[in-house]
């Protein structure tokens, strides 16, 4: 007792005060994301001299909004527990996916319970094409907020510069195009009909 | 900062209290707790209801699983389910799908692939386990039954001899119709369970 009547109040307080602390930067974290394997080239790209910061949230995927198609999310890697992975959801149960090289079928349909997920670029990432589709038990938080480099601050989405000589039109033209084939690679679940 | 937000206005108490709230949330996530279990599928080691055991979360983190051990995960099937199994399997092994035969031919063997584990309900009639999904992987596992607490609102200690007896007769009765005495098939399915790690 006396031992912690030697400590600081300060430091008494941080940590009475801890637990909130930490649950808090457990829902809500800030990382940096690393390798530029994930995402290229929405993360990390070659022309970035910065790693990536970002907020992730694991709270609204619980309550409010579900993972959805696109969503870019943090996954624990299936073939090394210890690692996570950085991937976007391209398709949901139930949808039949059209798959890229490494994958023996050309065409997957995801199982119950099931997410397909990929990286942007097929060249550079390990992803569902490689180990087939993922528990959905395995993501674990949703990138909403890009907080460093500064100039690509904010959500990750495509924004067109009115310059049509400007080099990120060029940039944002292919990251539609690739958006566009993405989509057009998956045939979506249909609900069933009642009864 | 936070401190001095809260200590000196009327939010002392509803702060103090989340922050409880969050203690224990940390506690029960990362150190261990006692839940609830119920269902079939790891008769006759835990009861179908009323069984509370402590979950450990914290060595798993540290010690790697080994075989034999009762496992708490998330459902491949349902990430909000919690289910409990136990693990047969780690990455490297050599599986037999199902010795009995009823869900994939006796011959079919399995290497566990890298970062993955089998795992089993006790009762193999009951369960859905890695005979229907495959090998799962290991990030999905999120605790080890540590103890069991005796079964709370079963009126005999002897609750769970009488399930598993039930639990046999069903698999008795789905997997050999006709040919063997239920007698053998109990001792058979009981021997098995002891028996197991090797």
């Amino acid at each position: 007792m006396r031992l912690w009547r030697n400590v600081p109040k300060s430091l008494r307080t941080a940590l009475y005060w801890s637990p909130t602390a930490l649950c808090l930067a457990h829902s809500i974290s800030i990382k940096q994301i690393s390798g530029r394997s994930m995402q290229q080239p929405t993360l990390n790209p070659d022309s970035s001299i910065w790693k990536d910061i970002a907020i992730f949230d694991r709270i609204t995927p619980l309550f409010m909004r579900p993972y959805q198609r696109g969503d870019i999310v943090t996954v624990r890697s299936p073939t090394d527990p210890e690692r996570t992975l950085i991937k976007r959801i391209v398709a949901l149960e139930g949808d039949i996916v059209e798959t890229r090289p490494p994958c023996a079928e050309p065409e997957v349909e995801v199982p119950p319970g099931y997410i397909w997920i990929e990286g942007d670029e097929s060249f550079r990432t390990n992803d569902s094409n490689l180990f087939g589709p993922v528990p959905l038990g395995l993501v674990e938080s949703r990138l909403v907020f890009l907080v460093w480099p500064l100039d690509r601050i904010g959500s990750p989405s495509i924004s067109v510069p009115q310059d049509r000589t400007n080099p990120a039109y060029r940039l944002a033209m292919d990251q539609i195009q690739r958006e566009r084939s993405r989509q057009s690679r998956i045939i979506p679940a249909v609900a069933q009909p009642p009864g | 900062m936070f401190h001095a937000l809260c200590s000196y206005c009327t939010l002392n108490l509803p702060c103090k209290v989340v922050n409880t709230f969050c203690l224990v949330h940390l506690i029960f996530e990362y150190i261990g707790r006692p839940s609830p279990m119920a269902g079939l599928s790891m008769l006759p080691t835990l009861a179908s209801e009323g069984e509370i055991v402590i979950e450990d979360r914290l060595t798993y983190r540290f010690w790697p699983i080994q075989r034999g051990d009762i496992v708490t995960l998330k459902s491949p099937l349902d990430p909000n389910r919690i289910v409990c199994k136990r693990v047969f399997g780690l990455p490297g092994d050599t599986i037999c799908v199902d010795p009995t035969g009823s869900m994939a031919p006796s011959t079919e063997h399995v290497v566990i692939p890298r970062g993955h584990i089998w795992i089993c309900g006790d009762n193999a009639a009951f369960s859905r386990d890695s005979r229907e999904y495959g090998p799962i992987p290991m990030a999905l596992v999120e605790g080890k039954l540590a103890y069991r607490v005796s079964a709370t609102h079963c009126p005999s200690p002897r609750n769970n001899v009488s399930h598993s007896g039930m639990a046999t007769k069903t698999l008795y009765q789905i997997l050999k119709p006709h040919d063997v005495p239920e007698l053998e098939i109990t001792q058979v399915h009981c021997v098995k369970l002891t028996e197991y790690p090797p």
